[in-house]
């Protein structure tokens, strides 16, 4: 929505100061959107190693689920997408090829009434991909699951590791 | 809920924050109520989550915002479940102010129970009566009998001792004059002492003053009067030593 406002301002001002009269005015229209969806990081998450070949955020294994809450103000005017990890954003140099698994899951909710169905009404896109409608005004909690595993049941290489939940309020 | 909220004053509730994970099937109906009794009859607070025809599981975390309702509207708290299931996990947690200082009663003269906390701070036996030294019967018999002796005195006796009493006074009234007269010199001396010192430190702008003589012209002439001075002079000079062989001639 900011985009889509931002492009009318800049048509309306070209269409002025594209006049040849010595007495052009611009006059400006100015709008100021507060994001009516918004996204946050409740908690971070952390990798536990079970065994030298895999890494997963279970907290049976040491490791902690990241969460995220999204907070939305217009109901039926969001759907939240998230992609869990397929790649590390940093770690040592790999010794073979990693294979990721991950999911999310609703992790708690505002509104009993209107947010009990997200988990079931939940599109999975994709292995990573799964999407939300936010049908409903209030905060959702997200939690977020992750599971590396090096071919080979090769031994991860000493290092820091470092992947991304990513997560996008999309304008219905 | 007076385990729950402390005992402050003017203490007043202006939120709840609850969070519970609700167990049932996802056809059972179900509501949970959330809500504190009024001392004064039905509710100061109540909210219910409808979870009928919804999957358990997953926790609800909610926050209401509330006008700061007094402590004393805030009777026992509870979490009903009406239907079929039951929840877990429950906790309720209660956003209050309060004001600062009134812990003790004594803090402040507002606080409730001041006047009562200071009373019982002031000991009864030292609860006395105020003296007064001219309602005093031993000081008055005293009096009177001191007159009684003056009058029976005799005029001698009596003109004796107010001598006495004159010469003390005089001698007293001398001492303070004479502290008063040193007093006030060393009052003047460590004026002085001030006064002068405001010289000692004064610096004067400018610092040194260079002599600045400038002589008009370069050649400075002989003056033709001192010439005829030295002139006559010379006569003069002459003739006094010319006076000293007149003499013998």
């Amino acid at each position: 929505m900011i985009k889509e406002l931002t492009l009318v301002g800049i048509v309306a001002i070209t269409t002025y100061g594209g006049s040849k009269s010595a007495f052009a005015l611009d006059v400006p229209i100015s709008a100021s959107v507060t994001g009516s969806c918004i996204i946050s990081t409740e908690t971070n998450g952390t990798y536990g190693q079970p065994n030298a070949y895999t890494l997963t955020t279970a907290a049976a294994d040491g490791g902690q689920m990241p969460i995220t809450r999204v907070d939305v103000t217009l109901a039926s005017a969001y759907k939240v997408k998230f992609t869990v990890p397929n790649d590390f954003s940093s770690s040592p140099s790999l010794n073979d090829v990693v294979t990721f698994t991950g999911d999310t899951e609703v992790s708690a909710v505002s509104d009993a009434t209107n947010m009990a169905d997200y988990e079931t009404d939940k599109v999975e896109v994709s292995t990573y991909v799964d999407e939300y409608d936010l049908s409903a005004t209030g905060s959702t909690w997200f939690k977020h699951t992750s599971v590396a595993t090096n071919g080979g049941s090769r031994a991860f290489p000493s290092g820091n590791y470092t992947a991304y939940v990513t997560a996008e309020c999309i304008a219905l | 809920m007076d385990n729950v909220l402390p005992d402050e004053y003017n203490l007043a509730v202006n939120g709840v924050f609850y969070t519970y994970k609700p167990i049932k099937e996802t056809q059972d109906a179900m509501k949970v109520h959330v809500s504190n009794l009024n001392p004064n009859g039905g509710y100061t607070f109540r909210e219910t989550d409808d979870w009928s025809g919804k999957p358990g599981g997953i926790p609800i975390i909610k926050t209401i915002g509330l006008d700061y309702i007094p402590r004393e509207l805030w009777g026992d708290g509870s979490i009903e479940v009406e239907g079929t299931g039951s929840v877990t996990d429950a906790r309720v947690v209660y956003s209050y102010r309060y004001e600062e200082g009134c812990a003790n009663p004594l803090d402040k003269p507002t606080c409730p129970g001041y006047t009562d906390a200071v009373l019982e701070l002031i000991p009864e036996n030292t609860m006395t009566e105020i003296y007064n030294a001219l309602e005093d019967e031993n000081i008055n018999r005293e009096e009177t009998e001191l007159d009684n002796k003056e009058e029976e005195q005799e005029p001698e006796e009596k003109e004796k001792d107010d001598r006495l009493e004159r010469a003390l006074a005089i001698n007293e009234e001398t001492l303070e004059m004479g502290n008063s007269v040193a007093q006030n010199q060393m009052l003047q001396a460590m004026n002085n002492a001030i006064l002068i010192n405001n010289y000692y430190i004064k610096v004067i702008d400018g610092g040194v003053y260079q002599e600045a003589v400038t002589l008009k012209d370069k050649n400075l002439p002989d003056s033709k009067y001192s010439a005829i001075l030295n002139l006559s002079e010379d006569i003069k000079h002459n003739k006094m030593i010319n006076l000293q062989y007149e003499g013998n001639k």
